[in-house]
């Protein structure tokens, strides 16, 4: 089954005739269980892409289907709860609360839904256990370096077991190794039979751990590595 | 999502305070220069307050406020017992005189002749002597804070069995007295009205003003329109007259404007440094709200969040502002310049008000921005 699935998206920005449009016409399906890349330059629209396919920007046209629901008929209260329940997020800069602790930031998720913060932070040091951060739960983000606060940030994108986590340069702001066990942690810890993990990167260095790359170019799909079509310079990773 | 907003509020310690401190800040001025205002207005009419025994006060239409004399013919007085609904009605002197120590310091003094027999118009309350001091002959009682400008070594309450010379007439301190102050510096001396008309130089007319009780069951309103109409004088009840006296001292001096200036100074820069730090602790916290809006937290949550941290942050900023506002009042109590200055409650009312504007305006602009914020703001590096 495909966690997501994108149909003839068209974005532009901007309006009264000073529109630029950065997406023409993409097709896209993301299948559970996979971890897939979506790379390509600076600019390409890989995370506009990204935000869209997340239900956090509504497109200019076209249909995205996640899990099921399709975002294009949702009120945006509908995708609110999709978001908090189904999606999780890990983002470049992280953002981490900086006056919560690791436990707590990590918690952010089940919080929004309701949880208290105590027991929603209770539940989350236990995904940091697994991810290596126990020792780290009850530090605040300045008392982290940046491979711990991204791993922070993974718990909180997995904390409520969602359908589909999505990451934003999960490893720009990382040096090489950190970058590696960030993204061997992901590879663990977020993907799984029926979780898809949709990564934008740029990073040529951990495309290795993709299922599935999918190459992007001037706002459009231009090579997949499922159909065999990435451009030459992908297919050496 | 309480927790969440406590946390990231009080995390930040240094912008906590400055918010707290605004708050405090403008809460302080505004009551503290507002109740300022209210006692040194409240001192214009504080000779009418003082008199409780009498309902109306009956003068010469010309009469603006309580320090303004207009002598009245000794006949005004039996005109006005005539009245129907009059239970009484006594003869008060006011007017000023001169006081020479016996070291020979002079001293220009506020005279207040009370009726001899009821004693009506004397004060209240006595730090030395009582009521009756003013029976002694050639007995003269002065207020504290007087006492304490004629003789200023000492405590005030010593100078009973003083000497001294009105208008080149011997008299002796009989009493101190416990008057409210006045809002002209003069020392407030206390006589029985035959006194004050043996120590006050000769004129026609010396009758100042006549003090009204009304029967039992008699309106003190109508009862001052009767006596208006019947004797053509001017009748105030006590209450008219205390303000109209502080209306004259509104409309016919610059105090007003000068403690409005304040007041408006301290709400524009209380208001100012609140805003613009509840403002900017939001945008500031911009990224942070986009990341909980794409987490999936909703306007709601992230609006009760902010409530939540403009109420603490105002609460405490209030509670500090007036206790501090309280503690002034409370220390500067003692002495003349500020006695019997409080902080009434219809001004923690109002200032707890205009904070409340203040925190609201600024929530409502921060809120805004966060309402704009796009949640995929935090997929932008």
């Amino acid at each position: 089954m495909s966690a997501v699935i994108a149909r003839h998206i068209d974005m532009a920005f901007g309006q009264n005739g000073l529109s630029t449009k950065v997406l023409f016409d993409v097709n896209l399906e993301v299948a559970q269980g996979e971890l897939t890349m979506l790379v390509g330059p600076s600019g390409c629209g890989k995370t506009t892409l990204l935000s869209i396919l997340s239900g956090t920007l509504r497109p200019t046209a076209g249909d995205v289907e996640v899990m099921g629901n399709v975002l294009t008929r949702m009120k945006d209260a509908e995708k609110v709860i999709l978001r908090r329940r189904r999606i999780g997020f890990i983002f470049q800069q992280y953002n981490l609360l900086p006056a919560l602790t690791g436990a707590e930031n990590a918690a952010m998720a089940l919080v929004a839904d309701g949880m208290p913060l105590k027991a929603a932070a209770e539940r989350a040091r236990v995904v940091l256990e697994t991810l290596g951060m126990g020792p780290h739960a009850d530090k605040l983000p300045r008392q982290l370096s940046g491979g711990q606060q991204q791993r922070v940030a993974i718990a909180r994108a997995i904390v409520h077991e969602p359908d589909l986590v999505v990451c934003d340069e999960p490893t720009a702001a990382l040096d090489a190794e950190t970058g590696r066990q960030v993204m061997e942690l992901l590879k663990v810890a977020a993907a799984g039979p029926g979780r898809a993990v949709l990564v934008v990167t740029h990073d040529n260095r951990i495309y290795r751990y993709a299922d599935r790359i999918v190459a992007m170019e001037d706002g459009r799909i231009v090579g997949d590595s499922r159909t065999d079509t990435l451009p030459e310079g992908l297919h050496a990773h | 999502m309480p927790s969440v907003a406590l946390k990231m509020l009080l995390g930040d310690s240094a912008k906590y305070l400055a918010l707290v401190f605004g708050v405090a800040f403008a809460t302080l001025l505004m009551s503290q220069q507002v109740s300022i205002f209210i006692g040194l207005m409240t001192r214009t009419a504080n000779q009418v307050l003082d008199v409780r025994e009498a309902d109306i006060w009956v003068m010469d239409p010309r009469v603006r406020y309580v320090d303004e004399v207009e002598p009245l013919p000794d006949a005004a007085l039996t005109r006005v017992r005539s009245v129907e609904g009059v239970e009484w009605a006594a003869p008060l002197f006011k007017g000023l005189a001169i006081l020479r120590t016996r070291d020979g310091l002079i001293n220009q003094v506020s005279l207040v002749g009370v009726d001899d027999e009821t004693l009506v118009g004397a004060p209240r309350e006595w730090l030395a002597g009582d009521l009756e001091s003013l029976r002694t002959p050639g007995g003269i009682v002065f207020d504290k804070e007087g006492a304490q400008l004629i003789w200023p070594e000492g405590d005030p309450i010593d100078r009973v069995g003083l000497e001294a010379e009105i208008n080149d007439q011997r008299v002796v301190v009989s009493g101190i007295a416990d008057a409210s102050p006045p809002f002209i510096t003069f020392p407030i001396a206390y006589v029985r009205y035959s006194e004050a008309m043996k120590l006050t130089p000769p004129q026609r007319n010396k009758l100042s003003f006549v003090l009204v009780r009304a029967r039992d069951g008699e309106d003190p309103k109508a009862l001052a329109e009767r006596i208006a109409a019947q004797t053509g004088l001017q009748a105030l009840t006590w209450d008219q007259f205390a303000w109209r006296s502080v209306q004259y001292y509104l409309t016919r001096t610059g105090i007003p404007v000068n403690f409005g200036i304040t007041v408006l100074l301290g709400f524009i820069v209380g208001a100012a440094v609140t805003a613009q730090t509840f403002y900017l602790f939001v945008i500031e916290n911009l990224r942070q709200f986009g990341a909980l809006k794409a987490i999936g937290a909703t306007n709601r949550q992230i609006t009760a969040m902010v409530l939540l941290q403009a109420a603490v942050v105002g609460v405490i900023g209030y509670a500090l502002g007036m206790g501090g506002a309280a503690a002034f009042f409370t220390f500067v109590r003692g002495g003349a310049a500020l006695e019997d200055f409080y902080l009434p409650w219809q001004v923690l009312v109002g200032t707890g008000i205009v904070v409340f504007v203040i925190i609201l305006v600024s929530v409502l602009a921060s809120l805004l921005k966060v309402f704009r914020v796009d949640p995929a703001i935090v997929f932008r590096g």
